[in-house]
């Protein structure tokens, strides 16, 4: 028996068949059979421990939280719905969701168009190793690190800001309350292009070259042999990528924070995310901890996360193509 | 049932294990679980004869330094062992998760008054202090705790009795500026508000920008404009009462307006240095340091903040907020940090016997000598940048920062004020427009808020 077999208990069956003991309910089980059930919970006991008590607990314990009031210590008072409702009525939440959505779908979008943009330049392109390896590299550096430098690049008298008025723009005041959260989010496309960017690329280079021959023997343009045959062939990459972008635009938090906050006090409420929105709620706000509507929060983005990764999984669902 | 007779039973019956092993072995786990969790959350204090500190300073501060030498000699002169860990900022926020649990890990902890309110006072987990203020204080004969800090001072840490923070540095807010350049400002700081406009007039004329620097990407910053120009028209406790003022009515009567009229009529007249409101702190500051504006308006940690940059002929000085008119309000606002003890903490009263002794002139001076700040005893002067904020606090009226709202208030304060009032001092919003919006928003804020 292989180990493939093992991991496929249904696979072993003709094997076990031929060895077979009768168990008192008359089921005849082989000795193999047998001796695998029998290390099935010491194995999965461990992890099935770990796995409970550090993320099925809290999160349980997170959704017992927002149904709560409970300021981090004394007593905890059940509120039922209520912060829910808080949350609905808040017109920061509310906000922060909009934020939020515009980073999912907005960021999202920029960030997927220069990713695609892109995946067709480089497939042709000399050195287009060392490209990808530049592309990645604000995703290496601590998100931390490139917000606190995005903001003195954007900063009144600074490098943008020069080159903007240099050239004969129109003055913008690139950190002022009116554009703080497009500078974010062109941020957030900044440093996430070179990441999906590598990912599509991968997937890029398992095409076939001679489809592309063909496509050029047959007069199509870039842009036809990316529609045509590229994204068909990383259809099933590029949903991936969709889900994974989803997951890690619902949690952005530290460039925002380290971005948009200064001396160790919470940003402008009309740049938080609902990441901001709970981590405010819990902890920054300097008053009283409001621990209930903080788990409320977190709970809404992981339902949105749900909902988000579900509609796009159906949206992107076909059948793969083989190649 | 033997463990090689249950075996033999879940092998016979196809099942590995029993129910009633399993159950012993997720309980076993749980247990063990629970030891570990137990065994870890362990003072580290021992007996009586020692107490554990949870500091908000990190070990290379110079108040970290400070007190490490206090503690050393404490223990000599006591016996008393202190366990202690420079937790940093985050101190109380780190203790709270474990104020619920029967071992509280921490006897002794320091931070800001706001967070030691929020976190202890509010939920019920702080210590009274007030029996410390009639401990002695070692090596002075006659002073007591209470003696040798003011009333003004701990009165603002006491709520419904309770006595849940004892100061040992003052945070106040003051308009710094270069006394070397400007030895006419120095010689006689605008008292009211009409010398300060001039003033302003004056020394926009001259460097050809408004001379007062602000980094308004903070939103207190911006924040202390308004609170001044409402303390000083309306007195202490009317920003803090409008606050909280249900119907928002308060927050739009004429006299708060005009108020605000002071703050719209400095940025309209530019009087704001260029690029206050699209910088990223603290480039402001440090351009002020370096000569580029001339007024600061920031609590006293301004000069440690900024020293780097300053030339080294700059010289701190500061005034007041000045009153609007002659003979108006001059109260100066003030934020502590202090000792708090945790209601479940094991070794209060060692820590307690250190809170007295660290307030001894020979040990607190080391607050205002080493970590260059001001200490709540009058008889230790201040380093010689933070003169004029500690002369202000010692002849004026004393107010909690902000009136405490970001203890009482402090939803309201982040999601209704702040955002709008960034709003208003870079300009978006006149005077009127910002308090029917503040009013407006208020109220509804109100209506729904539990």
């Amino acid at each position: 028996m292989t180990a493939t077999d093992t991991l496929r208990p249904g696979r072993a069956a003709p094997a076990a068949r031929r060895r077979t003991t009768a168990g008192p309910g008359g089921i005849r089980h082989s000795p193999l059979t047998a001796r695998r059930r029998k290390l099935f919970w010491p194995l999965v006991l461990p992890a099935a421990a770990v796995y409970v008590v550090f993320f099925a607990g809290p999160s349980l314990f997170t959704l017992w939280l927002s149904l709560n009031k409970w300021a981090g210590a004394g007593p905890m008072t059940f509120t039922g719905l209520d912060n829910y409702r808080r949350l609905l009525q808040d017109p920061t939440f509310r906000h922060s969701f909009t934020n939020t959505l515009w980073i999912i779908f907005g960021a999202g979008g920029l960030t997927f168009l220069v990713s695609f943009g892109l995946t067709m330049v480089l497939r042709d392109m000399k050195g287009r190793k060392a490209a990808r390896s530049i592309l990645f590299f604000p995703n290496i550096v601590p998100s931390v690190v490139i917000a606190i430098l995005w903001g003195f690049l954007f900063q009144q008298g600074g490098p943008v800001d020069s080159v903007t008025k240099g050239t004969g723009l129109p003055a913008t005041n690139w950190l002022g309350q009116e554009n703080l959260f497009k500078v974010i989010m062109i941020g957030l496309v900044w440093t996430s292009t070179g990441f999906y960017t590598t990912i599509l690329m991968a997937a890029v280079d398992q095409i076939p070259p001679e489809l592309y021959e063909d496509c050029e023997l047959a007069g199509a343009n870039a842009l036809q042999k990316f529609r045509h045959v590229t994204l068909p062939l990383m259809w099933d990459v590029v949903g991936v990528c969709a889900v994974l972008w989803t997951i890690s635009a619902v949690k952005v938090f530290e460039f925002i924070y380290a971005f948009a906050g200064a001396a160790g006090q919470m940003p402008d409420t009309g740049v938080w995310n609902t990441a901001l929105y709970t981590y405010g709620e819990a902890f920054a706000s300097g008053g009283v901890p409001r621990y209930g509507s903080a788990a409320a929060s977190a709970v809404v983005m992981l339902a949105l996360v749900g909902v988000l990764v579900v509609l796009i999984r159906r949206f992107m669902r076909r059948d793969s193509v083989q190649y | 049932m033997s463990a090689a007779r249950q075996s033999t039973d879940a092998a016979e019956t196809g099942r590995p294990f029993s129910r009633r092993a399993v159950l012993g072995a997720v309980l076993a786990t749980a247990a063990g679980l629970t030891a570990a969790c137990g065994s870890g959350s362990g003072s580290g204090g021992g007996g009586a004869d020692s107490f554990t500190y949870w500091s908000m300073w990190k070990q290379d501060e110079p108040q970290a330094k400070v007190l490490k030498a206090a503690i050393a000699q404490f223990t000599k002169d006591t016996g008393i062992k202190v366990s202690v860990q420079w937790k940093g900022r985050q101190v109380i926020q780190q203790l709270a998760p474990t104020l619920n649990t029967g071992s509280v890990p921490a006897d002794l902890v320091d931070s800001s008054d706001r967070f030691a309110y929020a976190q202890l006072q509010a939920t019920g987990q702080a210590l009274d202090l007030s029996p410390v203020l009639e401990l002695p204080i070692p090596g002075e004969t006659g002073s007591t705790v209470g003696s040798v800090v003011p009333a003004k001072y701990h009165s603002l840490s006491t709520t419904a009795g309770t006595l849940w923070q004892l100061p040992y540095e003052i945070i106040t807010t003051q308009i710094w500026y270069d006394g070397h350049a400007l030895p006419d400002v120095a010689a006689k700081p605008p008292a009211t508000w009409a010398e300060f406009s001039t003033l302003l007039a004056a020394r926009k004329a001259s460097r050809g920008d408004g001379p007062l620097a602000l980094d308004a990407d903070v939103p207190d910053y911006a924040a202390y404009w308004t609170y001044y120009a409402v303390l000083r028209g309306l007195g202490p406790g009317a920003f803090g009462k409008a606050a909280t003022d249900k119907s928002g009515a308060l927050l739009k009567a004429p006299g708060f307006v005009d108020a605000l009229r002071h703050v719209e009529a400095l940025v309209k007249a530019d009087d704001f240095t260029k690029g206050y409101d699209g910088s990223k702190w603290p480039a402001v500051q440090q351009k002020w340091a370096k000569g580029k504006s001339d007024f600061l308006l920031l609590g006293t940690f301004a000069p440690s903040e900024t020293s780097t940059f300053a030339s080294s002929a700059f010289t701190y000085r500061s005034f007041p907020f000045p009153a609007l008119t002659s003979g108006g309000d001059t109260s100066q606002d003030i934020s502590l940090i202090g000792f708090s003890i945790p209601k479940k903490a094991r070794h209060a009263a060692a820590a307690q016997k250190f809170i007295a002794y660290f307030l001894a002139k020979e040990r607190l001076q080391g607050i205002a000598t080493q970590a260059k700040n001001i200490t709540p005893r009058a008889d230790i002067a201040a380093p010689a940048e933070l003169a004029d904020a500690q002369k202000a606090l010692a002849t004026g009226n004393v107010v909690k920062t902000l009136d405490g709202v970001k203890e009482t208030a402090a939803e309201w304060y982040t999601k209704v004020f702040l955002p709008l009032n960034t709003s208003f001092l870079t300009g978006h919003l006149t005077a009127q427009s910002f308090a029917n919006k503040l009013a407006g928003n208020s109220a509804s804020y109100w209506r729904t808020a539990s």
